[in-house]
């Protein structure tokens, strides 16, 4: 119930930082959209946020690792594309995943696909590999070493209960 | 504002357009889409981030709506332009595009039963 209130809220001061105007009219107007979704979707969202103090300082981290990788995939991707010769050795790869949960999937698959040389291209039915489309392909146990040292482990810290 | 804000701000701009530019340099010379959505996915996502930080930052002193405006815009699309990237990619295997004659291997291609069924819809 808490978790509820505190989604409607957010979602409402959303809706106003959106609309740029700060108003009663605009504020009830993000309340109103705000109890729509959340009755819609809110069983969903309660189920995924079960966020308590000492996941915090993990989320953190992640966020820090993600933005550190993401500056390096981007220099990375420049420096191929702007090199004279074009020297990449692409392929798909199968990457064995533990984590459970669609939410942690899908969160897990996006920062893949932003870090250097990888993109996910398909996740396997029964959600324990993903296919991840490499630009190079020379060391593939660094590869999918990088992705399981340094991504799977924070998420795991951050959403084990 | 003072002159290093105004060197912040002319920095994320450059690197921001920088960016924007490797990655339509990128679609252009990789040779298949999944190379492609590397550089689109990658480029375009860490170029805004940039434009929208530098936006951020210079209207800082003149109205707070523009600045939380560019934070949201900055957010959704970081998290919803790796979602297109892989979902281009996924459609493109989906309807059969080749990858690139000099691809190395292709894991995919072993267990794709399971796209098969897919294929045939189209």
């Amino acid at each position: 119930m808490v978790i509820k209130v505190t989604l409607i809220l957010v979602l409402a001061l959303t809706w106003v930082a959106l609309t740029g105007t700060l108003t009663l009219p605009s504020f009830v107007m993000g309340l109103l959209l705000g109890c729509v979704i959340v009755h819609l979707f809110g069983r969903r969202a309660t189920k995924v946020l079960n966020l308590h103090v000492h996941h915090v300082w993990p989320l953190i981290q992640l966020c820090f690792i993600f933005a550190y990788e993401l500056v390096m995939a981007n220099l990375s991707v420049l420096a191929k594309v702007f090199s004279p010769r074009l020297n990449i050795k692409p392929g798909i790869i199968k990457v064995p995943i533990d984590i459970e949960g669609a939410f942690w999937i899908t969160t897990l698959a996006n920062m893949v696909t932003l870090t250097p040389g990888t993109l996910t291209v398909e996740v396997a039915p029964d959600n324990k590999f993903f296919y991840v489309h490499c630009l190079n392909i020379d060391n593939e146990a660094q590869t999918i070493a990088s992705i399981k040292d340094t991504f799977e482990k924070k998420i795991l810290e951050v959403c084990k209960p | 504002m003072n002159i290093v804000w105004e060197i912040i701000v002319s920095a994320l701009v450059l690197f921001g357009s920088l960016f924007l530019l490797g990655a339509a340099v990128g679609i252009i010379r990789f040779p298949d889409t999944y190379c492609r959505m590397h550089a689109l996915g990658k480029g375009s996502t860490m170029g805004i981030i940039c434009l929208m930080l530098a936006a951020f930052i210079y209207f800082l002193w003149s109205g707070v709506d523009v600045c939380i405006q560019s934070l949201l815009a900055l957010f959704f699309i970081a998290i919803s332009s790796p979602i297109g990237g892989h979902m281009i990619a996924k459609a493109a295997y989906h309807y059969g595009v080749p990858l690139w004659k000099g691809s190395v291997r292709d894991d995919l291609l072993e267990d794709c039963e399971f796209i098969s069924e897919d294929k045939a819809e189209f």
